[in-house]
């Protein structure tokens, strides 16, 4: 025994040093470095600093591009077209996609920033017709000009190209931010990406049709209401008609019930068929999509919120390929790129596959203990839209988190899912004390999408609750938890009551109770 | 022998100290003692309980308006924040979290979002609460972080429209070490607390552009009648000599107008010189100041540079008896002068 105690005491200093170096004992210090949950750490392109748009980066390919040559036979040509209809430029454009001379390339690049709009026309159609690597990366630099005609011209000519890493070039075009200024050029990029397995433009499509109907989409407008959409209709039906083989007897010179059941139609078959649409993308093996893609994961680190969303943007929009990229960056990448990685992997979860999700899930799942708050935030909102029912245990284990965003994102996650075997659970952590009213309310609509008619009429009433915090929190936890607020925002905020308000309840009751998203 | 149990022994304390540690640990965190994240301050007016008079000032800025002010949440500005890019700096989580230098921003929080930009935004730290000053024992577990009153706190959102702190970083005042604080948040005196003497506090108020007396101070208007060229002339300048950066500056909505208005001897103020925009439609002669919105290609940053002077000479006719020059600031560049916030302002008599 006193031999015991003769080497007890230097041992148990040994494991405090080695509890402390853990970080065991007593409060982090606040030089201790965060807990890494992941073993190592990629690095990604750098944004680089001052002004910094997505669109400069995606303007530019892999492809070293001739510096614009103001002179030669070919600009000398161009030249002589200035200010002449663009539309009978045949003649001159055959000569110029003809030329082989090895500076024809330069003298096209700056025909293409002619200030006269005929000479950027024949430019660009000329270049439409050459098959080379770097026609692709110069016709981008035309995708944004001022004439729709020749925006358009330049964006069939990158996509005859077919050259892979344009893709999210093209994808930009149909974005919201920096985007492209012609509807047409948008919706005939969303059409021509369906063609080659990126669907993620097809929202896009099925609001077009909605245009000049009763069911137009007045929010978030991406466009300024026009009645001239004809041709963007004629396009974006004929795309929707290839992909689904079926036009679902939408005419628009119809008469506007049945346009507008027609769209009925539309929208519910995207539902029905989007996540076996993505399923049949090909996978990406080309190197040169991939050094975009981490150079647009690499964005989610800038330091402009703006070009935060863009590359948030495109990457949700490169559809679930993106996936296993963006699993990677979660686990990987720096703080920013963890969490925006994850909001993206959130946004892709339903044109995932399932067994994409599970999978993707099971991995991220660490992300619940990491030593970020923020990341924990958004992983348990991840885990949850990629997990589904099979999340549920993992969840639960984090609604006592530290922080409260982790806790009200947890019973969101919950909420969405809304699993019975959460209810015990859920009611424990209910009567936990000190929690923030938004973490309570959230907490209440979790119990009420398990099915629970009392917990979901008890969440409802928080509409009446004297707390603005707690009205509002019903609210958002409504529309987190169902994606829809069924008219209860307009309806309090006019105080209409009565019966508009009462109906909108009675929905809202309805869906918390109803089928949840496996 | 001995040496086996030594080393057994030493294996079961390892493995012992191992599982102590938090990181090692599964299932739900709990709060570590005397963490902040026990202490349950989770929102702003958790802080009130102590610090009354700084929370009245927090409460009546607007950065507890972020969440709410009609003029963010506009269909052309954040559209009820359905512009997701608006969130991280409406509702931000702690810069402190993710620490605070070249290139740090912030992400959006999910709790608290209608206290807009709270006190935890600026103050909570992993581990207690940021404060100015050293020393200090209190329930939040306040901690010396001098980096409080470093431009690099306020630079993750307020450069996110534009870059305030370059602007900054040409002034004098950067160079004599005098921050956005200075100005924007002043002195002022605190009453007597827990036991403590009354002393002096940086407000809370954060001053800027909705602040009248502010505004009125970063410019100076002058002006003279001279002899020009081609004839008589009104000299009008105006001269940035109260801000650290440009005036406006921050969001690229803020526009500030000289507007000059002459008038015939029977007091009728002359017609329109050149093309108008809306919100620029008064006044016989005027000029914007401003950064153009990224959307607005071929207009220039016409902001004025601190100690910089715009100056403008004004063509006088015979006629002319009398001329006004107003400034006026307007939040968003569309609105009308009589919605703007007039900061300077001369009424010139013009001798025959």
């Amino acid at each position: 025994m006193s031999r015991l105690l003769s080497w007890s005491g230097p041992l148990a200093l040994g494991t405090l040093w080695l509890a402390l170096l853990q970080g065991g004992c007593g409060p982090e210090g606040d030089s201790a470095p965060p807990r890494e949950t992941a073993p190592h750490r990629k690095s990604y392109p750098a944004p680089p600093e001052g002004e910094w748009y997505f669109r400069d980066l995606l303007a530019v390919g892999p492809v070293p591009l001739p510096a614009p040559q103001a002179s030669g036979a070919l600009f000398n040509l161009l030249e002589q077209w200035a200010g002449r209809d663009a539309i009978d430029a045949g003649v001159i454009i055959e000569q110029l996609a003809a030329s082989t001379d090895e500076a024809a390339l330069a003298q096209l690049r700056a025909g293409l920033r002619h200030h006269d709009a005929s000479v950027r026309y024949a430019s660009c159609a000329a270049l439409g017709r050459r098959r080379e690597e770097a026609v692709a990366a110069l016709l981008m630099e035309a995708l944004r000009d001022e004439r729709q005609e020749i925006a358009l011209l330049a964006l069939e000519g990158i996509i005859a190209q077919d050259q892979s890493w344009t893709l999210p070039r093209v994808i930009k075009c149909y974005g919201m931010h920096d985007n492209n200024p012609h509807l047409i050029v948008r919706v005939t990029a969303a059409a021509r990406l369906i063609d080659k397995g990126i669907y993620a433009g097809v929202p896009l499509l099925i609001k077009v049709l909605k245009e000049n109907t009763p069911i137009a989409d007045e929010k978030n407008r991406e466009w300024d209401r026009t009645d001239r959409i004809a041709w963007e209709k004629e396009v974006a039906i004929a795309a929707l008609s290839r992909l689904a083989t079926s036009d679902f007897g939408f005419h628009q010179d119809g008469p506007i019930p049945q346009q507008v059941a027609a769209i009925r139609s539309i929208e519910d078959w995207w539902d029905r068929e989007r996540s076996r649409l993505w399923e049949r993308t090909p996978p990406w093996s080309d190197r040169q999509l991939a050094r975009v893609i981490d150079q647009i994961i690499g964005g989610l680190a800038a330091f402009q919120l703006r070009h935060v969303d863009n590359a948030r943007f495109l990457l949700e929009h490169l559809g679930p390929p993106a996936g296993e990229r963006l699993v990677e960056a979660a686990l990987g990448g720096s703080f920013y790129i963890r969490f925006h990685s994850l909001e993206v992997l959130a946004a892709l979860a339903p044109a995932a596959r399932q067994a994409q999700r599970s999978s993707w899930a099971q991995v991220l799942v660490p992300l619940l203990e990491d030593s970020e708050p923020a990341v924990r935030q958004q992983a348990a909102l991840t885990v949850g839209a990629l997990g589904g029912a099979r999340a549920v245990g993992e969840l639960l284990g984090h609604l006592g988190d530290a922080d409260p965003g982790v806790q009200r994102s947890v019973a969101l996650a919950l909420g969405r899912i809304g699993s019975p075997g959460a209810r015990s659970r859920l009611q424990e952590q209910l009567a936990t004390v000190g929690l923030l009213a938004e973490v309570r309310v959230a907490l209440l609509g979790a119990l009420a999408a398990t099915g629970e008619r009392e917990a979901a009429e008890q969440f409802l009433a928080g509409l009446d609750d004297s707390e603005e915090t707690v009205r509002q929190g019903t609210l958002d936890t409504l529309l987190a938890i169902t994606g829809d607020d069924f008219g209860l925002r307009a309806a309090v905020a006019e105080e209409s009551g009565g019966g508009p308000l009462a109906e909108a309840r009675d929905r809202a009751l309805r869906a918390l109770l109803g089928p949840r998203a496996p | 022998m001995r040496w086996a149990r030594i080393a057994t022994a030493a294996l079961v304390l390892v493995g012992l100290a191992y599982l102590i540690a938090p990181g090692n640990r599964s299932g739900p965190r709990t709060p570590l003692p005397g963490t902040a994240a026990s202490l349950q301050f989770q929102n702003s007016e958790s802080c009130a309980e102590c610090h009354v008079e700084v929370y009245e000032e927090w409460n009546s800025s607007m950065h507890a308006q972020a969440w709410h002010d009609p003029l963010v949440r506009a269909p052309a500005m954040s559209d009820d924040f359905k512009r997701k890019d608006c969130i991280p700096c409406h509702a931000p989580r702690p810069v402190f979290e993710h620490g605070i230098g070249q290139g740090a921003r912030v992400v959006p929080r999910n709790v608290n979002m209608h206290e807009g930009v709270d006190c935890l935004a600026c103050h909570r730290m992993r581990n207690g609460v940021a404060s100015t000053r050293s020393g200090l024992r209190a329930p939040c577990r306040p901690l010396h972080a001098p980096e409080l009153g470093d431009v690099g706190l306020c630079a993750p959102c307020h450069d996110q429209h534009k870059t305030i702190s370059e602007e900054w970083a040409l002034t004098e005042e950067a160079a004599r070490g005098i921050g956005c604080n200075e100005c924007h948040m002043p002195l002022v005196m605190r009453s007597a607390l827990g036991g403590l003497p009354a002393r002096k506090g940086r407000s809370h108020r954060f001053p800027g552009a909705h602040d009248e007396e502010l505004m009125k101070s970063a410019v100076v208007l002058s002006h003279q009648v001279a002899a020009g060229e081609s004839g008589r002339e009104l000299v009008v300048r105006l001269t940035n000599t109260g801000a650290a950066h440009h005036v406006p500056t921050d969001a690229r909505h803020r526009a500030l107008d000289l507007v000059v208005t002459l008038y015939d001897p029977m007091g009728r103020a002359q017609g329109p010189v050149g093309e108008r925009s809306p919100g620029q439609e008064g006044g016989t002669y005027r000029w914007r100041f401003r950064n153009p919105y990224r959307t607005e290609s071929g207009m220039a940053d016409t902001r004025i540079p601190a100690r910089a002077e715009v100056l403008h000479r004004v063509p006088l006719a015979a006629s002319i008896r009398r001329a006004t020059i107003e400034v006026v600031f307007k939040l968003t560049p569309y609105i009308p002068d009589s919605e703007g916030l007039l900061v300077a302002h001369a009424e010139v008599d013009i001798p025959p």
